[in-house]
């Protein structure tokens, strides 16, 4: 029974846990302006991060290391440092947008600016990472979080046309109005939403966190396999909330504001608190997340002791790094900047990244020294080299698309 | 020799000329560059009536409405500044310049109005919704004006 219930709980904080700041704008974006005729990214997306959070998570569980420890053990300093280079920064990047929709969920449930929210979310932040065990926090903003499934039932109280919908999701046509360059640029938008290179280093650092040994692969093989994907389901909601809402009257989403809209209008006041809710935590999780994986990274590649399970005191560096990061995060967003906008070129900057995160998984994933053997099958390699086309053409393209679609406008 | 700085130089002149003041060459190029904020304008008035109408209902608290309509303050603050920046080509496209920023002003009055309104500080519903269908339609208009000139 208890076994159950603790592989229910695991499912639970995955699919609360798989959503960010980066998967609702993209997805509210997306529907709004293409229905869900981007619909396809979110499986690939969603079947990509599955594939990878497993590998690492088994890398981890196998050799009892995180898997960026082993990645400058396996590549080497350079390529290690250029690995580390661009996560820290993609990672600095997500965190500024996390905090930013923080401030901007308690925004809705205030209407206090959200420049007084920021330094309150960041010192939340902290908090948490400071004094709360990792188990707890983990369970607590992934359950929590789950109830975002709210946009899920926001679709069926909507009553929407159940066969526009399918037609936009099983035959994507791009509008004269939007063209190719901005569907293809929203695509890989998506696509570096659901893989979000932090989630992969938090997903084996967890695993050393929690201690898992090789028993426990079955379970976190389930967590991944079934909560991710139902994750994914709840992004197409989203999107799906967009289209049948804001498509037809040619609205286009740019505010965390609109996002709930839908929602209220299907549900009312109860509704809307309860996606508020799921909206905070979501962040709430995610920035915990990321500035957790900042410290993971940098701490990993420089040999630096940390860890959860250590008191502060005995991961010093790891804690500290994290605190600089949190700074810098609320810095950034007390400029002003627009939270969103930061959003927007964090998902775009993750799937530029995505190359340098995942090949070194798949080299390690495959190296008996470390796996002993228990390397990858021929199938899961087979998979990872197709996905592995796949993230090198979305990130050579991301830029270039970038600049022609004027970050899709 | 003369490849190697005819190229650079050619490609520096395209970079300058394109962050040119006023690039812009004929009517059809200031129509299309007139269309954008305006659909931009008319998104921050749709979304406006949409939290209007909630908000009217009791489906949503006073924070979301007031949130998401300080949110289309400044979508139309964008596209305010993107009509005004224009430099139009000719005196034809300095009319429709001037009809698109009378269109986007009238539409931040109405946003704005709203917003007092969800504020408890306006005039009644019905004022509020019919001023912003009237800048919804103001800006329809225009657009498919310029859609058609463009």
């Amino acid at each position: 029974m208890k076994k159950v219930l603790g592989l229910a709980l695991g499912i639970l904080t995955a699919i609360g846990g798989f959503l960010d700041i980066g998967d609702l704008v993209t997805n509210a974006v997306v529907g709004s302006r293409f229905g869900l005729s981007l619909a396809w990214v979110v499986l690939v997306g969603v079947v990509g991060i599955c594939l990878f959070a497993q590998m690492s998570g088994k890398v981890a569980a196998i050799s009892g290391r995180a898997t960026f420890e082993i990645i400058r053990e396996r590549l080497g300093p350079r390529a290690g440092g250029a690995n580390l280079a661009a996560s820290f920064l993609i990672n600095l990047l997500t965190l500024t947008a996390e905090v930013g929709g923080i401030a901007l969920a308690l925004q809705l449930a205030s209407s206090v600016e959200p420049r007084l929210w920021i330094p309150v979310a960041g010192l939340a932040v902290w908090l948490v990472i400071w004094r709360t065990r990792f188990s707890i926090m983990e369970n607590v903003t992934g359950l929590v979080g789950l109830t975002l499934i709210v946009f899920a039932v926001a679709v069926f109280l909507l009553g929407p046309d159940w066969s526009t919908l399918a037609d936009q999701a099983f035959h994507p046509k791009v509008s004269a109005q939007e063209g190719q360059a901005s569907y293809w640029y929203y695509a890989i938008a998506l696509f570096g939403a659901a893989m979000t290179p932090y989630e992969v280093f938090f997903f084996s650092s967890g695993a050393v966190e929690e201690k898992w040994t090789v028993k426990d692969l079955s379970q976190s093989r389930m967590n991944v396999l079934v909560g991710f994907p139902l994750g994914g389901v709840l992004s197409v909601a989203i999107a799906a909330c967009a289209a049948i809402v804001f498509l037809p009257k040619g609205i286009e989403v740019s505010s965390l504001s609109q996002i709930v809209l839908p929602v209220a209008l299907a549900g009312g006041k109860l509704a809307l608190a309860v996606v508020i809710v799921g909206i905070v935590a979501a962040t709430f999780g995610a920035a915990l997340e990321t500035s957790l994986s900042s410290g993971y990274t940098l701490a990993q590649f420089m040999g630096w002791s940390w860890g959860k399970f250590r008191r502060p005191a005995h991961a010093a560096r790891f804690h500290l790094s994290m605190i600089i990061c949190l700074v810098i995060a609320v810095g950034v967003l007390m400029t002003s900047v627009n939270p969103v906008a930061v959003t927007e070129f964090s998902v775009v900057f993750s799937a530029v990244a995505l190359p340098l995160t995942y090949l070194p998984i798949l080299v390690v994933a495959n190296d008996p020294e470390y796996m002993g053997e228990r390397v990858n099958g021929r199938l899961t390699n087979g998979f990872a080299l197709v996905y592995l086309v796949i993230i090198v053409v979305a990130s050579v393209a991301a830029i270039p698309l970038m600049i022609v679609t004027g970050a899709g406008s | 020799m003369l490849a190697s700085r005819v190229i650079p130089a050619l490609v520096a002149l395209a970079t300058v000329a394109g962050c040119a003041v006023g690039s812009s060459s004929t009517q059809a190029d200031d129509a299309r560059a007139l269309t954008d904020p305006l659909q931009q304008a008319s998104s921050a008035v749709a979304t406006a009536t949409i939290a209007v109408d909630l908000l009217g209902d009791d489906r949503v608290t006073p924070p979301v409405a007031d949130t998401a309509l300080v949110d289309q303050v400044a979508v139309l603050d964008e596209a305010a500044f993107a009509v005004t920046t224009l430099v139009p080509t000719d005196a034809t496209t300095a009319g429709w310049q001037q009809d698109a920023l009378a269109a986007v002003r009238d539409a931040q009055g109405s946003v704005v109005a709203a917003r007092s309104w969800a504020n408890d500080a306006g005039h009644g519903q019905q004022a509020v919704d019919d001023a912003l269908d009237a800048s919804a339609h103001r800006l329809d208009q225009l657009t498919t004006q310029l859609q058609d000139a463009s």
